[in-house]
This record gives structure tokens, sequence and C-alpha cells, in this order.
């Protein structure tokens, strides 16, 4: 199956008339590789209408929608345990990333998998938020000096946590991307836009929801989940903004610097899902398509049959250009000498040596 | 290659031959379809082709196994095998247990590994039973059914010898020595053939085993709340289905009785599982 189709089944779901067995093997594989299963039920409304999809495929589906509605229950259980913990504190707290989408009931949310709950908190309150959940049943998790550098310092921010109980995995961050990047998020102005639901809970307004997302997809070195990133983007645009919208999307985007960043994604989501968002461009179409071209193919799984011959070059080059988003140079240079060596150790003593 | 297991079919990509040759005599017959349930990739890591080489196995896209010797891999793909079944399948309840049949009706034997669990069932299954899955009961939650499963049972060390110590004609594999949980034989207890006359049946009992050397077989029936809590302890995917599991299981458990019991000979314990499927005990 080839990423043409895949998109395709993901736009319209009249393709899926045209799969044989051997289609919807390639579908699944995909499916679950990228954590869509549940997702595509809802995409292509086949958790609703059961006879669409042969009994072969959709018994999966059914079984992924079990698993999805039970995360679901656990993002919310999870998010009111923190919640109380920043209401016991006295300290403001923002839900982003999935936990927001599930609490503010997007239309991504539906059949979307969690891996952790990702906070925003002030600056000033991370060590009070640390000594309570440290006091409360979380325990931060075990990092190398090297890994605890990287978060203390250069991202001037919290080793993840896990809940004891629950196993629930917090992340908590105050601004999104690392201080020692040459960015600067407007921070400020994502505290003022914030959106109050009337379940209790906070979370940034449907432009910083963008936002964050594009910044995952476009400013991060892993983009092994990027394609979910840009699914989540389209469909957060498709529900909260018409055309007229997207300008003042794009003006969150310059207020903190990512006008190159807000031009790549309306390329990419052109390119994706056949938007034809048509807006002015102030970044250079070389550099726009070389891109655009180089997310295009990486963000897809490893998989061999949405491999190009290039794939791996435009990972390596999108895994670069991820790290110096976040870093300094001349920092970039130690933590790549640091990995690789770590790498190699792997390959030489296998996966699991410093496990 | 695909193994057929009835329920669930699974693609094994990169398998060496002595692997292939492995599961064909344990499941009588392999196929090429097209749409495979679960798939498990077998990769060669690359610069450890030379030194000490080891194969990682890759589920779907993840790994959640660290790699193995080629050497010690049939283990380990029935360990993925289970791996994809806990991961993913959430329409049946699934616990953790070895499941018999006979006279159309089951008994669940929920344990943790080391029970002696598979050992029993093994044994069962030579001798006038079949072994629904040495794993995990497959529960149907509409009809409260165990489902058979085509899979071998999974010995471990002393079990080995006891189950070749019956002298029966078996097909059991090769002993794979020095896993992480020791040595590890498989063995087939039925032919496809015979598997496909099962059917799904209710169970009569679930019971709690526990060997002990030169003891007694002591049997206590258990209070059905009691019971019902102690099975669901070893349930993999109760709190992901929820209220419809918590429905089903309380069917179930109006339905079966729960024992706990402690014994040290087979043979004797098997007398006792028989009568209960003849209905022949008493409260």
């Amino acid at each position: 199956m080839d990423k043409k189709l895949f998109l395709q089944i993901l736009l319209d779901s009249q393709v899926l008339a045209s799969l044989n067995e051997q289609g919807y093997d390639a579908l699944l594989r995909i499916l679950r590789q990228t954590d869509l299963v549940s997702s595509f039920g809802f995409l292509t409304k086949t958790h609703e209408n059961q006879e669409v999809l042969p009994v072969y495929m959709q018994t999966h589906v059914n079984a992924s929608k079990v698993f999805s509605d039970a995360q679901t229950r656990q993002v919310f259980s999870a998010c009111a345990l923190i919640k109380k913990a920043a209401d016991d504190l006295g300290i403001e707290l923002l839900f982003l990333k999935g936990a927001a989408y599930c609490l503010r009931q997007t239309q991504n949310s539906r059949g979307r998998l969690f891996s952790d709950i990702d906070i925003l908190v002030k600056v000033e309150d991370l060590n009070t938020l640390e000594s309570y959940l440290n006091a409360n049943g979380w325990k931060s998790k075990e990092l190398n000096d090297y890994d605890d550098k990287y978060y203390r310092e250069w991202s001037h921010e919290l080793p993840p946590f896990t809940h004891l109980a629950t196993g629930v995995s917090l992340d908590i961050h105050h601004t999104l991307l690392p201080t020692v990047s040459h960015y600067r998020v407007d921070i400020e102005d994502l505290w003022r836009n914030e959106l109050k639901l009337n379940s209790g809970f906070s979370v940034p307004n449907h432009a910083y929801l963008i936002l964050h997302s594009a910044i995952h997809l476009l400013l991060n070195e892993d983009v092994e989940k990027g394609f979910r990133d840009l699914l989540d983007i389209n469909l957060l645009i498709i529900e909260y903004m018409e055309d007229e919208d997207l300008e003042r999307l794009k003006a969150v985007f310059c207020r903190s610097g990512f006008e190159f960043e807000f031009d790549l994604l309306i390329e990419l989501l052109n390119k994706c899902f056949d938007c034809r968002y048509k807006l002015p461009s102030t970044s250079p179409s070389y550099m726009l398509a070389f891109w655009c071209n180089a997310y295009y193919k990486s963000i897809f799984p490893a998989m061999l049959e949405l491999q190009t011959k290039t794939y791996r070059a435009l990972r390596l080059l999108v895994y670069i250009k991820g790290h110096l988003n976040k870093m300094p140079f001349r920092l970039f240079i130690k933590h790549i000498i640091y990995k690789a060596s770590r790498s190699l150790t792997k390959k030489l003593f296998g996966d699991f040596i410093f496990k | 290659m695909i193994i057929d297991s009835g329920l669930h079919s699974f693609r094994i990509l990169g398998a060496p031959e002595h692997i292939k040759k492995a599961l064909v005599e344990l499941y009588g017959r392999t196929d090429e379809r097209k749409f495979a349930d679960f798939q498990i990739r077998l990769n060669r890591n690359g610069l450890r082709k030379f030194l000490k080489p080891q194969v990682s196995i890759e589920i779907e896209g993840q790994q959640p196994f660290n790699p193995v010797p080629p050497e010690k891999l049939l283990p380990s793909i029935e360990w993925a095998m289970n791996w994809c079944v806990a991961a993913y399948e959430h329409n049946h309840l699934l616990i953790h247990a070895s499941v018999v049949e006979r006279n159309n009706k089951s008994i669940i034997f929920p344990a943790q590994s080391g029970s002696g669990k598979s050992t029993l069932s093994t044994y069962l299954a030579l001798n006038g039973w079949h072994l629904f899955y040495d794993e995990m009961a497959v529960i149907d939650l509409k009809s409260q059914k165990t489902i058979p499963i085509f899979r071998p049972s999974s010995l471990k060390n002393e079990s080995i010898n006891i189950i070749a110590g019956l002298k029966k004609p078996i097909n059991m594999s090769d002993v794979t020595v020095e896993t992480h949980k020791g040595a590890i034989a498989h063995v087939m207890p039925h032919t496809r053939k015979i598997y496909q006359s099962l059917s799904p049946c209710k169970p009569c009992a679930v019971i709690s085993i526990s060997y002990r050397q030169g003891c007694n077989t002591e049997i206590v029936e258990l209070d059905k709340a009691v019971g019902m809590s102690s099975m669901l302890l070893n349930a993999f995917n109760y709190s992901v289905i929820g209220s419809s599991a918590f429905d089903s299981m309380v069917e179930l458990s109006n339905s079966v009785r729960f024992f706990e019991v402690t014994y040290s000979n087979m043979q004797d314990l098997a007398l006792f599982l028989a009568e209960l499927v003849n209905g022949s005990v008493d409260g």
C-alpha cells in the first residue's frame, strides 16, 4: 500500500471498497504502527456502520475502540488527580496535547491513544509541584546524569513522573520548547488565551493547541508519530476554523517566531489532505518545497511498503533539524556524540545493555 | 509463514529455517494467506551478525522483548504470539489461565506462571481431556463460553521430564535451554483435526491450583464473590473492557463453582475434575 492510497482511505471511506485481503492486511499494519486503528474507525464511520469492512478487519477495529474508550476513561481520571494536586497547591495548570483534546472532546480525540499526560505550569511553580508529587504517590523517572542534565539545565523542566498506583505518566512543561532553543514561545499569550472548560479543566485555545502540535511535528527530532500530529492538526483546523481564521492562526505562529513553520504546515496539509488552503507565504519557495518533501517522506511509519530509497536520508535530516531547532550547534555536537556512542554500544552489546 | 490458531492468525517474517521447521512440526501446517491478524517480524541485529548473533522480535512495529540468540527463538515466538493476543484482543475477556474441556464443559485454572497449571493441563490433555489454551481463558462476553485455541502448552524445567515420563506419544518440540524461565519445551497435545472438532463451551468450574510436593489433595469450595474476585486478579483486560466485563463475569460466576485445590498427585486430582464435569460432585 502506498502513501497516496492510505491517505485516500482516510479522506474517503468509499475507497475501502477497492481493497482486497492483502490491502486490508497492509492497512491494519500501518494503522497499528501509527496507533490509528480506533481513530480510523471514527474517521471512516466504521465504528457505527459495521457492514462496510469485512468481518476479519472489523473485529480489530471493534477491539481497538474498546481499548481507546478505556484510555479515555483513564485520561479523565488521571487529569482529575492532577488537577486536585494543582488546586491543593493553588497553582495554575493547563492540560496540553492529547489530554487537552480528550478533555475538550475534540473530533481528533475520538479513538486517540495516549502515552502520557502533558501539563503546563508557570516556571515559578515547578519546584513546588515537584515536591508535592514526590510526597503524594508520584515518582520521577530514573535518569542517568546526562538525561537529568538535559531536562533540568537545558530544558529547565522536570523529568517525567509516574503515578505509582495507576502507572499514569506525567510530563510537566513551563513552555513549549526547551529554553536552550533559539525559539521563544510567547507563553504569556498562551496563558492569556487559556480556555476554561465547563468540567473545570483548563486547556489552551484551539490556536495554541494547533501551534503546540505543529511544534511537536516540525521542531522535534523524532517524527515516528509525525503523521498522527499532522492528522490532529488537520482535524482541529476543520473543526474550529473557517478560512478567515487561518490568518489569525498565522498571527499566533508569528508571535513566537514560527513564520516558516506555519507556511510549511500549510504546504504539508495541502499535500497530504488536499486541503487547498491558499495563504500568502513569506518563506522562500525552494525551502518550503524541500522541507515539505522531506517531512512528507519521513512522517509515515518505517514500513517497507511506504519507504522510498531516500527515506533513511530524509529521516536523518529531519532528526538533525529537530535537534538544531531545540539546542545551539555547540550543544548539538556534544549531544550527537553522546547519542552516537550509546547507539554504537547497543549495536555491539545488545539493545538492552543500558536497561 | 502464517500460524493459524483458530481464533487468530499470526504472520511470522524472517524466521530462520530451523524455526520454520519447528513451527510446522508443532502446528501441522502453515499457510500464506493474505490477511493476518497479527504480524511478528524477526530481525537479525546488524553488527551482532558476527559476534554472538541476536535476533530482535518486532511485533506490529514494537519491540516489547529483549533480543535473543537464534537458538532460543521458539519460546520467544510463542511468547510474542501470546503478547499479541493480550495486547490487542479486547473483544473477549482474557484471563491468565489454562483451560481444559471434557463432555462439552470446560474448567478454568487461573494462575500465575510457576503454579503448575501447564503441567496439569498438559497431563489432562494426554488423558482424555482437550486443551483449550495453556496461557489464557478466552471468554465470549455474551455467552461466557470459553473458546478453544490451537496453541501448544509451554512446559518448564522439571515439568518437561514429568510429561515425557508419561511415555505417551506426544508432539513435543526440542527443549530450549537457558531462557529467562529456564528450560522450555512446547507440547501440542492434539492434532488440528481434533481441534477443529472442538466447540466453545461454558465452564463448570474455576479452580485455583497449587502444587505442593507430597501433600494429599485438598479441595476447598469458595464463595462465589471470593471466587470471582480471585479469578479477576488474573484478568488481562478486565478494566479495559469495563462494565460489560463485570456483567459477563457475574453471569459466569452464577453458573460455575469455585475451588481452591492443593495437590501433588495429578491422577488423583483428575478423578475429582472428571466428577465435576459429570456433575457428580455435591455442593
